[in-house]
This record gives structure tokens, sequence and C-alpha cells, in this order.
């Protein structure tokens, strides 16, 4: 474990000085203690626990190898350091226990980590933001006017690339109400702009050929009206 | 701005998709051929039509000679752009150009456009289209083409079923002016002004259904006590209206029941001939009348007690007031009423008025109180503007399924 944590430190003079096989087996290595971080998704029925246990153990171990590695790693520059070191500036937060519709958040016990938990690759903050979505959930379940307010309220403080991560982890997690809002409030996002400003914004590259886009447009002039570029 | 390193979710864009009305998603097909192939799939329409509603697009114009019985062949499409301050909206003549000839439209209802045609013709047709994925259906022509009657009005009666997803069944109404024979009693009181037989001017209804895939003649018929109908028949509600006179003849669909329903206002409390149109807002049927008076909107509350409400005045003055770099001195050219009409409402949609003032055309929001130019009547390119077809239309996704009975389905190059 120690020669892991060592190696993987110095992943970066790795790269620079020892053979491609040599780096890519260590940065393999890096990945699969990476997998581990993921965030247990335990039904309402099973015991919880235990599974808490399992997670929260396993979470321990973890944020004690990444404690070590952070202070190195945050100096990366590497390209493959990308997904990591983008949270490796975060911090950690606390998670507790939330029993929304059929899923269990596992409770994690973070001591004072300077890095950040990382769930799923999805920032800490962002996890903050739909836990408090759920807490006022539960706070407001009933009052339907509040609730109504306190979403618009919620996704009106969203930038539209915010929104979009947050969709991401809310679909993984089933959390379908708030993907329902979130679709909603991107659906309006997106309607006013560009296809370029669409492209760009859900990564999605352009297959057609000028000329075929030139012909879906003049086929379709008459409903295509001035969009504002944004 | 940070990259997303992950692709979105197929579900997740299903979601959003599916919520971004019609108009915004044709333009959204152009992002790649995956979104196009997503957009056009019969699965997002579905979703699409349950989670959004239809919103006024534009308005179809087309210009109609009075006494030539030659069609005018140019169909325009005066797009309506959804924030009304925008202001320059945009006419084209190219909407229904996938069609396999020139046609004349002669219905709007919920996207679907239904039209035939062009007179003189050698072997008619009728279309039943949607323009935003220039699918069609072709009907053959059930009637006789020597005995052609150019007053005849078709309207288009279509409901989707969001959770169908495609065009599954539509009904075509003909309506007629026709001398029906009726029994009449024998009392000998002078019902013998008219001219020869015992007939009386009734308004017939033959009716298509796609299902069927033919057409047979509906019982019910109704007094007519004038022959003029505006072929601008609205779907509402089940009901199709049109505008007979001044009056609203209306005929329920499902059951096969007509009505005529007398005008909110009689014409001869006005000074001038007052100009009239109806359409469809809130779900309900609305009348608008122009007149010195100036510009009042009625909505039908009840249809047997024939109520209705005024949800809408404004005197000419006022109009003028708030718009001087439109109009000026309305009042006298609306009673003056030199070549027609100052003033003519062509159509109402979702309470957005498209009227003709003089030499341009406006688009007149009542509900916010917004007055656009839309375009000159010489962007129309039409050869008259006297007594024009018009239709609201609302861009709607819905494709035609595949096996259409007594009909066949083309799709356009996409």
């Amino acid at each position: 474990m120690a020669e892991a944590t060592e190696s993987s430190s110095s992943q970066t003079l790795t790269l620079k000085r020892a053979g491609r096989l040599r780096a890519e087996r260590l940065i393999a290595e890096r990945q699969r203690l990476k997998q581990t971080l993921t965030l247990k998704i335990v039904k309402r029925e099973s015991d919880e626990s235990s599974s808490s246990q399992t997670a929260e153990e396993e979470f321990k171990k973890l944020n004690v190898k990444e404690g070590e590695d952070s202070n190195k790693s945050s100096r990366k520059d590497g390209e493959k350091s990308k997904k990591l070191s983008k949270k490796e500036e975060e911090e950690a937060t606390r998670i507790e226990v939330r029993t929304v519709d059929d899923v269990t958040l596992v409770d994690v016990h973070g001591e004072n980590f300077s890095d950040v938990v990382q769930v799923d690759s999805v920032s800490s903050h962002l996890l903050g933001q739909i836990l408090s979505y759920f807490a006022e959930q539960t706070r407001l379940a009933g009052e339907e006017d509040d609730l109504k307010k306190y979403e618009e309220e919620f996704v009106a403080a969203l930038s539209l690339d915010e929104m979009k991560e947050m969709i991401i982890t809310a679909h993984r997690l089933r959390m379908r109400k708030l993907v329902l809002l979130l679709s909603r409030s991107i659906a309006n996002g997106i309607r006013n702009k560009t296809v370029e400003f669409v492209r760009e914004f859900f990564g999605v590259v352009n297959d057609y050929t000028p000329d075929e886009e030139e012909a879906y447009r003049k086929e379709n002039d008459w409903v295509f009206e001035n969009i504002e570029e944004n | 701005m940070k990259r997303v390193d992950r692709i979105l979710n197929h579900d997740i864009l299903i979601e959003i998709l599916s919520r971004v009305p019609a108009k915004e998603l044709m333009s959204l097909k152009r992002v790649c051929k995956e979104w196009h192939r997503v957009i056009s799939s019969h699965s997002l329409v579905k979703a699409q039509l349950g989670r959004t509603k239809l919103v006024l697009t534009g308005f179809i114009f087309q210009a109609k000679f009075i006494w030539c019985n030659e069609d005018i062949k140019t169909v325009n499409y005066i797009y309506v752009v959804e924030e009304t301050t925008k202001g320059v909206s945009k006419v084209s003549q190219n909407v229904f150009d996938f069609l396999p000839e020139d046609v004349v439209v002669l219905a709007s209802c919920r996207g679907l456009v239904c039209c035939r045609s062009c007179f003189p013709f050698g072997k008619p047709f009728i279309y039943v289209c949607n323009p935003s994925n220039r699918e069609w259906v072709k009907l053959e022509w059930p009637w006789s083409v020597s005995h052609y009657d150019r007053s005849m009005a078709l309207a288009l009666a279509f409901d989707f079923d969001p959770s169908k997803g495609f065009v599954e069944r539509f009904k075509l109404v003909r309506l007629r002016v026709e001398e029906v024979q009726v029994e009449m009693d024998e009392e000998g009181e002078g019902e013998e002004e008219e001219e020869e037989e015992e007939g009386e001017l009734c308004f017939t209804f033959d009716l298509y259904s796609s299902e069927k895939g033919s057409w047979r003649k509906s019982n019910e018929t109704c007094q007519s006590y004038c022959k003029l109908v505006n072929n601008e028949g609205l779907y509402i509600g089940g009901v199709l209206h049109w505008l007979n006179g001044g009056r609203v003849l209306t005929f329920d669909v499902e059951n096969e029941l007509s009505l005529l329903i007398p005008a909110p206002v009689p014409v001869s409390e006005f000074m001038a001939v007052p100009e009239f149109c109806i359409g469809e807002s809130e779900g309900r049927l609305h009348y608008v009348v122009v007149s010195e008076q100036g510009v009042h909107v009625w909505c039908l509350e009840d249809y047997y007690e024939y109520n209705w409400t005024i949800v809408f005045c404004k005197s000419l003055e006022e109009i003028e007031g708030t718009w001087p770099q439109f109009f000026m001195n309305l009042k006298n050219h609306v009673l003056e009423r030199v070549n027609g009409p100052w003033v003519n409402p062509l159509a109402f949609k979702d309470g957005v008025l498209l009227m003709n003032v003089c030499v341009n055309l406006y688009l007149f929001d009542i509900k916010n109180n917004k007055m656009v130019q839309a375009c000159t009547n010489q962007d129309l390119k039409s050869q008259s503007m006297v007594n024009p077809i018009v239709f609201a239309h609302s861009l709607s996704l819905v494709p035609f399924s595949a096996a259409e009975k007594g009909a066949f389905v083309s799709h356009g190059l996409n």
C-alpha cells in the first residue's frame, strides 16, 4: 500500500522518467483506488447499518490515502489528472443520512480532509445543493405553494452548467423529482440559444456537412427566427 | 466554462428535449444527426405532445379571387415572433413546397393543415399534411370535378392523443348549402315566396373519417339564411365553427349536431358595415368585431343560450392614441369605407389578432396591449387583398402513422 501511495504521488515524475507501460500501470492502480470511492446506494429494505458501515470503512481507508496524496497531487498539472485535480481543491463535506424515495444515502462522517469526497466525481458543492434541496422537500412536504416557491428560487440560483451537472448526478441517484425540475429548467434555458451554443453545452459534435445543414435550414426557413447569440 | 467530460445520458436528453416547444425543437434538429433522429422519433414526439402546450406559431394567408374561378397559388406564412416586442415577423412563401403540387389551404388544426389542389385541375386531390416534418397524406377527391363548387367549405377536425404520438385519425367535414326538400305543412301560408320547389336552403355536412377511409353524408342539416360561408372552419372543443354572414354555424363532429348562433351584436347596430372574424383563445370561441366603435372581442360562454361575453373593447381613438406611429384618422376611414374595409380583422388566436389596416398587416396582442407591424400587403405577393383565407397555425410535431386507411403517407426528403 505504501508503495502504491508513493508511486502514485510521484506520478508526474514517473511519466517523464519511466517507460510508458509503467506509467499506465500506476495510473490504472490509481483509478482502481478511485473506484472504491463510489457512494453506495442502498435500498431501503436492506440492512442499513451494516452496509453503511462497510462504505464508511472504505471511505475512511481511502480518505486516508487521499489525504496523504493531496499535497503532492495538487501540484500536478498533467492531463491525466484532470478528473482528480478538478476536485482536489475542494473541501470534504459531511453527508448525512437521508431517506429519499427509495434511496438511502450512506452516512459518511468525514474527518477534516483537505480534499474532496469524490462521489462519482461529483463536487461536494453540488452534493450539498442536492441535499439542501431534499432537506427543504421534506421540510415543506405538503405545503404546495411554499414548495413551488422554493423550487423556483432553487433553479433561479443555478447556472445552466450547474443544472447540467446536477441533473446527471440526480439521474444517477434516481432522484425523479429533481430530474423533472431540472429538465424543465434546462429546457427553458436552451430555448432561445443558437444551435452552436447547444452543441457546445451538450458536448455534441456536429456531423452534418455544411451543405446538408444549409439545405435543412432553407427548407425550414419559415420557422427559424433570428435567435440571439448567447 | 468547465467542459463536461461525460456525455449526457440518453434518458436525460429525452427528459429535457420533451419539454422544449415544437418550434425550438425544429431548429435543434440541426445539432447533429443523432439529435435529428431522436427528435423525429415517435417516442420523443409522444412525450413532447404530452408535456408541452401548442403555441401560436404563425398565420397562413392565401388570397382569393372573388369573381375569377382560378386559384391564387401563393401561400404565405406570417411567422409570429413570440415576444411581440421584438417587432419584425417574417413572411415566407415556401412552407408548402414539399407537397407535389400547388395547393389552396382549406383548414388548419393543431399543427396539421388540410389543402386541396388548385383549380383549374385535372385530377384533384385533398392533402392533409404537417409542415413541420413535411409529411402528408393524399386523399382522392370524392366529388364531381365538372360541377366544382368553389364556395364549398372543408374543415379539419383533429384531436391528438399524446399517448399515441402520431396522427391516428382525423375527420374532414364538407359544408355545403343545398336545397333540401322539406316536408312543409300544407297550411297554404305564403311560404311560397321562394321561387320554385318547397325546398329550403340548408347546410349539409359530409364527413370523412380517416379511420374508415370513406365519406358519408350526415343526416344533420341546418337551415341557412345566408349562403356566404367563410371557409375557415375552426375546430374547438370537438365542435367546428364557421362564420356565416354574421352568425356562427357550429357542428359537433362526434354527435353530428349543428347550431346556428347569432352574432353578439346585430349588424344593424353599426353605422358602417362592421368586419368580423372568429378565433380560438383559451379553448373557447371568440368573435372579433371591428367597427367605427372600435375593436370588440366577445367570447362564447354558452352554446345553447347564445351567451356572449365581451372580453375586450378598445375604441379606434384609443388605438390611434396608443400607436400614432401606425394609425391615423382611423374612425373616419372606417366610416367612409371607400375601397373595402379600412380595418379588416383577418384571424384571431390566443389573444393575438391579425388585422389588415390600409396597406399593412398588424399583430395586435390584446392581452398585453401590444401592437406590431407584421408586414405590408406587398410582402404577401398576392394579387388580391379582398377576402383572403387566413388561418392561425400552431406548430406541432405530430407525424402520420405508417398505416392510414384509404390514403398513402409520403415523407419529404429530410
